[in-house]
């Protein structure tokens, strides 16, 4: 147990219906971290996060935030604030009302509230579209909005909940850095769900890897990356080949297979060349393994379907 | 080769044509044919152009135009009132207590005409069994106020589901933000979930103030000497054969209708983003949204106190079917039964059959009317789309009074005969029909249909083997509710009918008019158990059919 962590979360368990979806989940994240929970659909992801908002009642479990106990909390109790995956914006309300909301909640008055709404509103660069009816802005818009809703309230910590997931790859990558910027700008504890690989290695001070209702490996990015506690971890962060080498079983990334025409400790069979842009991917035919190798462009070698390649194997670990 | 091709992209427009006008041509005749002539009789009385009736009804009978308006009104905002209290209640409450207000809200909707009539009479009455009996007072439940309280009693169950219905569309995600945000549960329910409900809460107004601009048989039941427009209407008709003034009697009903459906279509269509927003995800409603102990046990009061008024009201029918209250006794007697078997079982029989047939028929029209349309988008498919959903907003007596004048004489001369009360409730439950299918064809991917011309099926075979079945479920609900609707509706055929083909409800009518409530009951009985053992069958298969 980190006691000295902002938010701690220990022990927490729910099930649905007699079938466990988080179990004995423990975590601690540092203020101003921000922690990401990667896994598939249905590893409980979703599920810890709506307990940690307090959508959700836990079985069993406690959710310390700096040092007080929150999970008997309502969630209009809480400081704790959450940008959902739809965004869920009133739809019967301006840019401005919805930015509004909360702080009226609060009970501040409407002159405040208004101008303390129209900052936050300056800060995400929606000034412009304070009197404009939510419905109508764009993806990213609305994003912005459910940021600023937020954000304007100061949470204690903020919650993601696969907020990219409905936006097409140009504007992903962008609203990403914008949120990054804005985490770290206002010191935010921040907890993202996601189950996009690259997306929690890009934003993730720390990834937690969860399978089955509870944490599997915790660690920076870097750290799960290279030295992955098992295959699940290692797939769930990259593309893995399994290869049978004599009688054991080697994980290695696609980057760390190296090709040549000739120079090598282990031929294979080429089956496939993709030109990928800034990578070119070979997959190669091992021994009965297919093997994915990517090369970037400019250095790949020029093979063909069917052509004897040679292989070199890099760093790899075991599979168990 | 290209000739062929060309005759046979020519015949392929024939068959279009010919299955545009197949569809189009029934709802000219038997909804907009019957519209026009009311408005025509009610300007040429007498073959020329006069305003004389209008000009006698709002000289002479503007007592009777503000009493209708004003009641209708009081009673629409106590029905809403009443309706909201219960649905928010249903959405706060427990699971299992939700489950059963709503069937029971379900069960009071399916009621034939008059049981609230009924019951209060029998309970509150002057010689009422509560009222005299029991509480030892006497007092005149007849009037306005008594009027209303029907009208509210007997509508509460539908603007209750209706708005349910509405917060059920709720995304949960919304409300879930607000709480989020601090938003206690009663700024959340001010400030998001009544906003978000109105356009539910608009439109069950509509149906309900609808209903009770053209409800005539209440006044006539518990009004004693208060009267409303429509009951006028009625009395026209039946009593003194005088068409013109029913028509233009109707036409003044139709005007607030019309305003209500306007406004109604313009509010939709403001709000279409949101209720697009809200149908994106919800299916949980505003469930856990904890409310506070004080306003929680308020509504849940109200809406225990009303479904004990609705027990009240079934459980005192079904027992005055058996027993009688003379001399401060009850008395068990088969007398009213017997009655019943003797006279009126071939109007009961001839209802079931009038049911079966308009169910069986308007589900079937509504289904291809309803395809049609989706598949053919324009001006004319929208003409004839408004067109078919124009007898849900037309009070029954208009519609009635319609096909009396619409169908006297040739080219079609159908009065008096069955076909024309059958035509009649299906055409009135035409809208619910189309709205069920077209409903049903949008979840229908349209890239199953391409996929099915696509493996070379032919239209027809198209819309029977693969079209139609996906309908099922919307087919059944047509079905269900048209037979609902037409085994407890009087308003429309109550002018149709011939005194040798009565219907149940016609019988009714006539008994509680007449002051027999011990057979009023037994009819009452026989059309709410008969009713509900349909819609259970059905609902059954509905559900089992969707797994």
């Amino acid at each position: 147990m980190n006691s000295t962590a902002f938010l701690n979360i220990e022990n927490l368990c729910k099930s649905f219906a007699h079938r466990s979806v988080v179990s004995d989940f423990c975590l601690a994240v540092n203020q101003g971290e921000l922690v990401s929970l990667l896994g598939p659909s249905g590893c409980g992801k979703t599920t810890t996060l709506r307990l940690v908002g307090g959508f959700l009642e836990p079985d069993s479990g406690e959710i310390f935030l700096d040092g007080i106990a929150i999970q008997n909390l309502l969630p209009e109790n809480r400081p704790v604030c959450t940008v959902f995956q739809s965004y869920a914006l009133f739809p019967h309300m301006t840019t401005l009302e919805n930015v509004m909301y909360g702080l009226r909640c609060s009970g501040l008055g409407f002159q405040p509230s208004r101008h303390k709404a129209l900052e936050m509103l300056s800060t995400v660069g929606l000034a412009d579209q304070a009197s404009q009816n939510v419905t109508r802005l764009s993806g990213g818009q609305q994003q912005r909005v459910a940021l600023a809703r937020v954000l304007v309230l100061n949470p204690k910590v903020l919650l993601l909940d696969e907020p990219f997931s409905n936006m097409d790859a140009n504007l992903r990558v962008q609203m990403r850095d914008e949120v990054r910027s804005l985490q770290s700008r206002f010191n935010l504890t921040t907890i993202f769900v996601t189950h996009d690989r690259e997306e929690a290695m890009g934003l993730s001070d720390r990834i937690a890897v969860m399978q089955d209702g509870c944490i599997v490996q915790f660690g920076t990015p870097r750290e799960i990356y290279t030295s992955p506690v098992n295959l699940y971890v290692a797939e769930c962060v990259g593309h893995v080949n399994k290869v049978h080498i004599g009688d054991r079983v080697l994980a290695i990334r696609p980057e760390h297979v190296q090709i040549n025409k000739d120079r090598g400790e282990h031929n294979g069979i080429v089956v496939s060349v993709s030109y990928l842009g800034f990578i070119t991917r070979y997959l190669i035919d091992y021994q009965g393994d297919q093997i994915s190798v990517d090369v970037i462009s400019g250095h790949s070698p020029d093979l063909r379907q069917g052509e004897q390649v040679s292989l070199s194997f890099g760093s790899s670990f075991p599979v168990v | 080769m290209m000739s062929f091709e060309k005759s046979q992209i020519r015949s392929v427009r024939y068959t279009d044509l010919f299955i545009a006008l197949l569809l189009t041509l029934p709802v000219l005749i038997f909804i907009v044919w019957p519209i026009v002539e009311v408005i025509v009789k009610s300007f040429l009385p007498e073959g020329f152009f006069s305003l004389e009736i209008y000009r006698n009804l709002f000289v002479h009978n503007s007592r009777l135009i503000f009493d209708s308006i004003l009641s209708a009104i009081l009673s629409t905002v106590l029905t809403i009132i009443f309706a909201l209290a219960i649905a928010l209640y249903v959405a706060f409450c427990s699971a299992r207590f939700k489950r059963s207000i709503l069937v029971a809200l379900m069960l009071t909707m399916i009621s034939p005409p008059f049981v609230s009539s009924l019951a209060y009479i029998m309970l509150f009455g002057k010689r009422g069994y509560i009222v005299h009996h029991v509480l030892g007072l006497t007092w005149n439940p007849y009037g306005m106020h008594g009027v209303i309280l029907m009208q509210v009693l007997s509508n509460i169950s539908l603007a209750a589901l209706l708005i349910i219905g509405m917060f059920a569309m709720l995304d949960p995600r919304t409300l879930e933000a607000s709480r989020d945000l601090g938003g206690k549960s009663w700024r959340t329910l001010c400030s998001i979930v009544l906003p978000l409900s109105m356009p539910g809460i608009v439109a069950a107004g509509f149906i309900v103030l609808i209903k009770c601009l053209a409800d005539f048989g209440t006044p006539i039941i518990i009004g004693g000497r208060f009267t409303l427009l429509a009951t006028e209407a009625y009395l026209a008709v039946i009593g003194r054969g005088n068409l013109p003034l029913a028509s233009a009697i109707s036409v003044i009903i139709l005007i607030p209708s019309l305003m209500a459906f306007f406004f109604y279509r313009h509010y939709i269509r403001q709000t279409h983003g949101v209720s697009v927003a809200m149908q994106k995800i919800g299916d949980r409603g505003i469930e856990g949204l904890a409310m506070g102990s004080w306003a929680s046990s308020t509504l849940g009061m109200l809406t225990w106190f009303f479904l004990f008024l609705m027990l009240l009201q079934y459980g005192a029918i079904l027992f005055a079917t058996v027993f009688d209250y003379r001399q401060g006794h009850f008395i068990f007697t088969l007398e009213h039964i017997q009655a019943i078997r003797l006279g009126k079982m071939a109007s009961f029989v001839r209802s079931l059959c009038y049911s079966f047939i308009a169910a069986i028929g308007v589900s079937l029209f509504g289904a291809l009317l309803s395809y049609y349309l989706e598949s053919h988008k324009g001006v004319s498919s929208k003409v004839v789309d408004f067109l078919s959903t124009l007898p849900y907003i037309l009070p029954g007596p208009f519609f009635g009074i319609g096909y009396i004048l619409a169908f006297n004489d040739a080219p079609l001369a159908l009065t008096g005969t069955s076909a024309i009360v059958v035509l009649n409730c299906m055409f009135r439950q035409l809208p619910v029909s189309t709205k069920a299918t077209s409903a049903g064809l949008t979840r229908i991917d349209p890239e199953t249909e391409n996929a099915a011309t696509d493996l070379g099926s032919g239209r027809l075979r198209l819309l029977f083997q693969i079209i139609l079945p996906l309908l099922k479920p919307a087919f059944l609900m047509s079905f269900i509710n048209t037979f609902t609707a037409t085994m407890t509706t009087v308003g429309a055929i109550i002018f149709l009918i011939t005194p040798q083909a009565k219907v149940v409800t016609v019988e009714l009518f006539n008994v509680l008019r007449d002051g027999d409530y011990g057979q009023g009951a037994v009819l009452a009985s026989m059309i709410i158990i008969s009713t509900l053992c349909v819609n259970l069958v059905f609902t059954r298969w509905v559900i089992r059919r969707n797994g």
